[in-house]
């Protein structure tokens, strides 16, 4: 190109001195002009200066010339060689751009200053739909959208007006013969010789296509809540999205070009390099768990997926786990408590997949099964553990579950690898595919050993209780709070006369009109109310019939049991009339022994008198005849003084006295003062202690120590004066012994069960008496609760121990 | 006037004819000094002292009145008790001394008579010598050593 310029410099150059050179004449005559009055050296340089100019003008023309003819020779040649070669090489060219033009997938075009196709080569096809033929002629307006009409037509004018003729990357829209639009990029120029302006036209589509897939990327980079970012080999940050930055808390400018590897927890960062080691090997890396340290100081879990692109980034997705891995912790925390919480009860899941027909539990089954697992057993085996009627209706159940989707709940037996019976509740169901078929059973499987056996028990009790329920001889019902009869025992059936069907669920006062308003109502009602049981007797008409009733209140109604005292009121009624009856003839009794003693006596006394009477005459009578008198008065006393006897006999009941303590001394005292006589004529010698109270009915103990001194006075040895001791033995908190010993005849032991019979003379008529003392003595004893014993030998004496209890064990007699 | 104390009568009422025939032949044998007269029962023994009946078995004893009255207490009709209940609760009679006859020592029986005014009790004896000591002891008693009061005035006699 210089060269071609060459000449035309050469030009330049030339015009240049020329006009150096009339510039320098015009100087001259304008300072000649101006310096009329200068000095002759002014004068001499400027003369000098024209010189020179002119010279300097000369020469450059002489040395211009040779490089003008040079460069013109230079051009002709070159035009020459131009010429040859230029015609090889436009047809090499035009051969070139043909091809070009033929290949272009840039639309190449040309179109003339009215905007018609001059030339456009086959890329319009694929990228307008037409083909170069169609447009050649036709104005490329039509293929212009109306809005880029104007805007194309203003930038075709700036081209042509030489403003810019290489635009750059003007684009518009030309509507495609499908009628999509197509984007196109052009570059154009006008060749003012050719009146055409060149084009080249660029489809952007595929371009406008990435452009909005890159901003869409872009926007969904930084959008994305996920965490990405994108580091370089180098361990730098590139790039970062908004929610990476959020994350960690960085802010981008923070992140970019820094080191990834300060926000990695120490301990992970082997773990990264390893990670970009392996990417870099053409692996991606996927669930890489890392911490890393967000701004606050505080760590991250996150999980990394990265890959390596072919621009050797790493384009990283990560996702904070920190939350999650805290949730899985809990949820892992929840799931051993729940297989914790699972073993403890004795409940486990299971699963048995039909198409596999494999098996899984949970841990509590193995548990149950005394099995260690983790192997599940196989279905078969799993069967196995049951005993045989179990087995039997698992299997039947089992299989209805299988194939009509039947849910099943039963109570089966197995008996555990250890050998051990346990009673299991296994519950199963069937789960179906979308498409209806049955897939799956599972179901829940419990150990319920314990409750079976507690369920066993509370049925046994309760079957006992109603055996005895049914057996209990007291009637029995129950009402609920409604006084709806709930329940009634076979005994309440019979007494009621009703069957148990007839009572049950019908209120008590619809089936018993007759206990409105009486005592039954009154007590029933009372008892609800109050929550207090009751008790009462009383006489339900209907049945003619007196009840004993107990009636029980609770939360769940009322319970009465009642049992018909007819009888017992009957033999109550019974032996309060026998008692009166009893009373009565004990009454009569007693005044007839009282009236019979009297008028028993009064014959007897009537006898003595009037015998006694003869006797006074006694000259009228002789011996024999007065020995008969007196023989005939003898008997009648004697008949006198056993009928007294047998009247105080029968006075130690009807006239018995309530048992009061007994100064017992006192009562002796009196006693031997009133024997004095008896005691001074016998010369009887009674030696007294101190003897402890008791108690008694102080006439009867009287009596009792009356008879005994009489006896022992009595019963004395012939010649030997009676010594009788008195003394107490063996004294106790509740009893004491008394002790009357005399030194009297004594008599044979082994007639001692006699002794206390009434009217027993052990020593027939040796001595005077009836016999009935001792009887008397004995049947006081019985009433006061003492017991006596005798001890005695053949003339040595006889001992009395009486034992009075202190307390109140003494028996009293019907009158106390 | 003086005429001479005329002898003390004693009723003597008791339903058994031999306890009176005792009693008579007692007194009589040792009480010669004064007069009996017997009842039967209690409705006689008040029918003679409401002057309805006179003293019987003495002609002398018009007045109607004993001065003593030995009075057994079991006697069918009106017995010894209701009888002395009468006698002592009557304005004019209780004056008259009466000793209850007792066969049995029932000291309430006892008891009770004393309430009702009895002056005394005798145990019916079932010797004869005692029923002797008995009587002369009682007579001598009632006749010598207590002043029998005077007779009460009669309004009316028969």
């Amino acid at each position: 190109m210089t060269k071609q310029r060459s000449p035309a410099i050469i030009r330049f150059c030339l015009v240049f001195s020329l006009a150096i050179a009339l510039a320098a004449i015009g100087l001259a005559i304008l300072f000649d002009f101006a310096t009329r009055e200068a000095s002759a050296n002014g004068q001499l340089l400027l003369a000098l200066a024209i010189l020179l100019t002119g010279l300097t003008l000369s020469v450059l023309l002489m040395l211009t010339h040779p490089f003008w003819r040079e460069s013109e020779r230079r051009t002709r040649s070159r035009t020459q060689f131009n010429t040859t070669a230029n015609l090889n090489r436009e047809r090499s060219l035009r051969y070139m751009n043909e091809r070009i033009m033929a290949f272009s997938r840039d639309i190449l075009c040309s179109l003339d200053a009215r905007g018609r196709f001059l030339s456009v080569n086959p890329a319009s096809q694929d990228i307008l739909g037409y083909r170069p033929e169609e447009l050649i002629g036709e104005s490329s307006g039509f293929l212009l959208l109306p809005e880029d009409r104007e805007a194309t037509a203003e930038e075709i004018a700036r081209v042509m007006a030489g403003e810019h003729h290489i635009s750059d990357g003007f684009r518009n829209h030309l509507l495609h013969r499908d009628g999509h639009t197509v984007t196109l990029s052009w570059t154009a120029e006008w060749s003012h010789e050719d009146q055409a302006l060149f084009c080249v036209g660029r489809d952007l589509s595929d371009q406008l296509a990435a452009e909005t897939l890159m901003k869409e990327r872009d926007q969904f980079f930084s959008l994305s809540p996920d965490m990405f970012c994108i580091v370089d080999l180098n361990n730098h940050f590139f790039e970062v999205n908004n929610a990476f930055e959020q994350a960690l808390g960085y802010d981008r400018e923070e992140l970019l070009g820094a080191s990834y590897l300060q926000l990695v927890h120490v301990e992970d960062r082997p773990r990264v390099e390893a990670a970009v080691a392996t990417l870099i090997e053409g692996e991606n890396i996927s669930d890489l768990n890392i911490r890393a340290i967000s701004k606050d100081n505080s760590h991250r879990w996150l999980e990394l997926s990265a890959t390596l692109s072919s621009d050797d980034l790493i384009y990283v997705a990560a996702r904070d786990t920190t939350e999650i891995r805290a949730t899985q912790e809990r949820l892992g925390e929840s799931e051993r408590l729940l297989i914790i919480a699972e073993r403890a009860a004795g409940i486990g899941g299971w699963a048995l997949d039909l198409a596999t027909r494999e098996v899984r539990w949970s841990q509590a089954i193995f548990d149950i099964h005394e099995l260690p697992g983790p192997d599940v057993p196989s279905l078969e085996e799993a069967i196995g553990f049951y005993t045989d009627e179990s087995r039997e209706t698992l299997t039947r159940v089992i299989d209805n579950c299988i194939e009509a989707g039947l849910p099943f709940d039963e109570e089966l037996q197995i008996r555990t690898r250890a050998g051990n019976l346990k009673w299991v509740q296994t519950i199963g169901q069937a789960v179906k595919s979308d498409d209806g078929r049955i897939v799956q059973v599972q179901g829940a499987f419990h150990d319920i050993t314990a409750s079976h056996q507690a369920m066993e028990q509370i049925r046994r009790l309760a079957e006992r209780q109603s055996t005895i329920f049914e057996s209990i001889t007291d009637a029995f019902f129950t009402v609920n709070p409604d006084w709806r009869i709930t329940y009634v025992n076979q005994r309440s059936e019979e007494i009621l006369g009703y069957g148990r069907e007839e009572l049950l669920g019908n209120t008590l006062w619809e089936v018993f009109p007759a206990i409105l308003g009486s005592e039954f109502e009154k007590q029933y009602r009372h008892a609800i109310q109050t929550g207090e049981s009751v008790f009462f007797e009383s006489h339900y008409g209907p049945l003619d019939d007196w009840f004993e009733v107990s009636a029980y209140p609770s939360d769940e109604g009322l319970a009465v049991y009642y049992r018909s005292i007819k009888e017992r009121k009957q033999a109550q009624e019974q032996l309060e009339q026998t008692m009166a009856e009893l009373e009565r003839s004990n009454r009569e009794l007693q005044d007839f022994a009282f009236v019979a003693s009297h008028d028993l006596q009064e014959p007897l006394r009537k006898i003595q008198a009037f015998s006694d009477r003869l006797l006074t005459r006694s000259d009228r009578f002789n011996e024999q005849e007065q020995d008969y008198l007196r023989r005939m008065q003898s008997a009648a006393k004697r008949m006198q003084s056993l009928i007294r006897d047998l009247l105080t006999y029968s006075r130690v009941t009807t006239r018995a006295q309530p048992l009061t303590p007994c100064n017992t001394n006192r009562i002796l005292d009196g006693v031997l003062q009133d024997m004095e006589t008896t005691i001074a004529r016998e010369n009887a010698v009674i030696d007294v202690q101190a003897l402890p109270p008791l108690r008694g009915d102080a006439t009867q103990i009287r009596q009792v120590f009356q008879n005994l001194l009489s006896n022992a006075i009595k019963f004395h040895q012939p010649g030997q004066a009676p010594n009788i001791m008195i003394y107490p033995e063996d004294n106790q908190e509740d009893s004491w012994i008394l002790v009357v010993s005399d030194n009297g005849v004594g008599f044979d032991a082994q007639y001692a069960a006699k002794l206390f019979n009434p009217f027993q003379r052990l020593h027939g008529q040796a001595f005077p008496g009836t016999g009935i003392g001792l009887a008397i003595v004995k049947k006081i004893l019985d009433r006061h609760g003492a017991s006596v014993t005798v001890d005695s030998e053949v003339g040595r004496g006889t001992v009395f121990r009486i034992r009075f209890p202190t307390t109140d064990q003494a028996k009293g007699d019907s009158h106390d | 006037m003086t005429e001479a104390a005329p002898r003390p009568v004693i009723l003597i009422v008791d339903d058994d004819s031999d306890d009176r025939l005792m009693m008579r032949d007692a007194f009589a044998e040792c009480s010669h000094h004064c007069r009996t007269c017997f009842a039967r029962d209690g409705v006689q023994l008040m029918r003679i002292l409401n002057g309805e009946l006179p003293l019987s078995g003495d002609p002398e004893a018009a007045c109607g009145y004993p001065d003593l009255i030995l009075l057994d207490l079991n006697m069918p009709l009106k017995d010894g008790r209701e009888a002395l209940q009468e006698i002592k609760s009557d304005r004019r009679l209780r004056k008259i001394p009466t000793v209850i006859m007792t066969t049995s020592d029932d000291s309430d029986d006892i008891g009770h008579c004393y309430e009702s005014g009895a002056n005394s009790y005798i145990i019916k004896p079932s010797s004869y010598s005692g029923l002797l000591d008995v009587v002369s002891s009682l007579t001598h008693y009632w006749t010598a050593t207590v002043r029998l009061p005077t007779r009460p005035e009669r309004h009316d006699q028969q």
